[in-house]
């Protein structure tokens, strides 16, 4: 699977996931606890990362995108599979080594009121990495805490201030120093902007961004919000329910989307035009996510999906390149949807049964 | 990495400007709210007081001339033997030896003191250790602590303490080491039920994020999030120990006559009551007050550092 994962031409992968597993174990009893059943959280996800890119990651909330960046940063242990950092394999690094590697790979995270501890000040936080890792101490550490607060866009007075004292978007800033003290090479940005203010998000965006150029971060920027993924991301991954169903360049996912589940996303993003948002047809797709304790058979999506059809729910389609597509746009989809296929006219034309969809046929010349 | 030093001549100049920044902390905060209590405050005068007195006690005895265990049979009793009440040489009367029940009182008050700090001080210690090793790291530690405390907080503790300090002999170590081993459980769940929360918290992710041990991220990131709670208990913990140390004594259990204590006055003065009602009521006043201003402190402590009682009500 990890063959379709082909870079887009942005440099060398630094780092990739090859059949990430993460499963959640649920127990039962009280003294002998037996396993009843796994949340398959994260349900083999293979991706690269290149030098540079920002890779930005979507997909509905508990489709796994959180965990998966916790197994990307080895913050959970993989149930199996493979994280490569830089050349190296780090799923089966203990913590004691994996502490070295936290320098070079560093992670935002999505609330900034819980994220920062309510009884140490800023300036104690934020050089944390710094006295952890014995890189500075004293007058040395302030001095580069605030050098660091200064980057960020923050009042190095405020060195001594509770991060109550703070609004969000600033204590995001706090987050973003702390992530950055230690000149990372990869940041994994958790929803970092989607407990934020509309107007705030943009600052903090274009924060990341201007920090991205002038110190040569690599991103993994997870968002559910497509309009701020394409606003940051060279390259899009989207994720349903434990797996990645499409990976594309921001532009290309954009004006050609092939994966059903793609097409009602991007069809979910309010368009600021009434006139334009009245032509356009909007994708509904039929029920909730299933739940991921006990994912459907064959294609994941296949319950929701407008097109399916018998083979979805028999066999699970490969993450690999469609038809017409170009390098680096791979698809988890049997009957990918076409350029100019109205993908809301078979959602009503689906009624209930799914192997019903006949009248959906006819566009999928490409298989 | 392609960082270098990336701050401009401008904003160096900015830092150099920013001195230290008085910032108002929880701590601070509560403190202001402790000294606008007045129960508080009267609470901590008491405290205060006592702890002279218990440290002044030899000065008590110089005073007035009694030493703690010197019996005055000619002036401390009547002629039929029967405890004198508060007079001019013993202002709050004698007991049945004939000795100065405000001496004994005084000298009461250091082993009351001593016993309740010491012990919920351990008390606490324990608890926190054993809490949050049990919070912390789950699974089988868990389980094993856990159950530990259950079986400690259903032990039968007088029963415990009594077959105890019949085969080992009464002291004051050991009624020390029995006050705490009955204390330290109810402190270790509390403990254990915040670490618990507390463990699942992002900031602790990111303290794991950016590479601190377990260690560093329980005693940097954790224990301050939790001293609130602990110095709320330990406040009041503290008259719990008196009075468990207290209860000990009265019951022949804790330290050997006759060395002055609270409790075992008491129980002496027990047979007296009817005539020397003053035997009975200035050990029992002392015991009565120090632990309601102890209970007194620990309540306004709790309303001083919860940081929802600050915006459910304000006091004073």
């Amino acid at each position: 699977m990890g063959s379709g994962v082909t870079p887009a031409g942005t440099g060398p992968a630094l780092l990739r996931l090859e059949e990430v597993v993460k499963h959640f174990p649920i127990r039962r009893g009280i003294v002998f606890r037996r396993e009843v059943g796994r949340v398959r959280a994260v349900d083999g996800v293979s991706l690269e990362v290149h030098q540079g890119e920002t890779l930005g990651l979507v997909g509905e909330t508990g489709c796994g995108k959180s965990t998966l960046a916790r197994c990307m940063t080895r913050l959970y242990d993989l149930t199996s599979g493979r994280v490569v950092f830089d050349g190296h394999d780090i799923s089966r690094l203990p913590q004691r080594q994996l502490r070295r590697l936290r320098t070079d790979l560093q992670m935002i995270f999505q609330d900034p009121y819980s994220s920062l501890n309510p009884r140490r000040r800023v300036g104690s936080i934020i050089g944390d990495p710094l006295a952890i890792h014995g890189v500075a101490d004293g007058a040395e550490r302030q001095r580069r805490v605030q050098e660091l607060m200064v980057q960020v866009g923050l009042n190095p007075e405020h060195y001594n201030r509770f991060p109550a004292e703070f609004s969000g978007g600033q204590r995001q800033r706090i987050g973003i120093a702390r992530a950055l003290a230690l000149h990372p090479r990869l940041v994994v940005c958790d929803e970092p902007v989607s407990a934020l203010d509309v107007s705030i998000q943009a600052q903090i965006l274009n924060l990341l961004a201007d920090l991205q150029e002038r110190l040569g971060l690599t991103y993994v920027f997870i968002a559910h919000d497509l309009s701020v993924v394409r606003h940051v991301s060279t390259r899009i991954a989207v994720m349903y329910l434990g797996k990645i169903v499409e990976v594309a360049t921001a532009g290309d996912l954009f004006a050609r989307p092939r994966h059903p589940y793609t097409c009602a996303l991007l069809s979910a993003i309010p368009v600021p035009d009434p006139d334009l948002a009245d032509r356009r047809s909007r994708v509904l797709l039929a029920g909730d996510v299933p739940s991921p304790v006990d994912p459907p058979a064959g294609c994941r999506f296949h319950p929701r999906c407008p097109k399916a059809r018998e083979r979805c729910r028999l066999e699970e389609p490969r993450l690999e390149r469609r038809n017409g597509d170009p390098e680096g746009h791979v698809t988890a989809c049997h009957y990918p949807v076409g350029p100019d296929e109205d993908l809301a006219r078979a959602a009503g034309a689906r009624g209930d049964g799914i192997g019903d969809a006949v009248g959906t046929g006819g566009q999928h010349g490409d298989r | 990495m392609a960082t270098g030093e990336p701050v401009l001549a401008m904003e160096r100049a900015d830092l150099e400007l920013g001195g230290e920044v008085a910032a108002r902390g929880p701590w601070r905060l509560a403190w202001e709210r402790l000294r606008r209590d007045r129960a508080a405050i009267a609470a901590t005068a008491f405290i205060v007081f006592i702890s002279l007195v218990a440290i002044g006690a030899p000065l008590v005895a110089h005073l007035t001339g009694h030493p703690p265990d010197a019996q005055y049979r000619d002036t401390g009793l009547s002629i039929n033997g029967i405890p004198v009440g508060p007079n001019r040489t013993f202002l709050f009367g004698t007991d049945e030896l004939g000795r100065d029940v405000l001496v004994r009182v005084a000298y009461g008050a250091r082993i009351s003191l001593l016993v309740g700090a010491v012990a919920s001080g351990l008390a606490v210690l324990v608890g926190i250790a054993v809490g949050m090793c049990a919070g912390y790291f789950g699974a089988a530690v868990d389980t094993l602590l856990s159950r530990f405390m259950d079986v400690i907080l259903s032990f039968p503790l007088l029963l415990f303490a009594i077959a105890l300090v019949t085969v080992v002999g009464p002291s004051l170590p050991l009624s020390v080491a029995i006050i705490v081993f009955f204390s330290w459980a109810p402190v270790g769940r509390v403990v254990r039920g915040q670490v618990l929360s507390l463990r699942e918290k992002e900031f602790v992710e990111a303290a794991r994020s950016v590479g601190a041990s377990d260690l560093r991220i329980l005693a940097v990131d954790i224990l301050p999030n939790l001293a609130a709670q602990i110095i709320v208990y330990a406040t009041l913990l503290v008259p719990l120990s008196i009075v468990f140390e207290a209860t000990l004594s009265f019951l022949g259990l804790g330290v050997v006559p006759p060395t002055a204590e609270w409790g075992s006055m008491l129980a002496e003065a027990v047979s007296y009551y009817q005539v020397a009602w003053w035997y009975v009521a200035f050990p029992g006043a002392a015991l009565l007050f120090t632990t309601l201003a102890f209970n007194i402190l620990g309540d306004s402590v709790r309303d001083a550092v919860d940081p929802r009682g600050e915006r459910m009500f304000v006091r004073g």
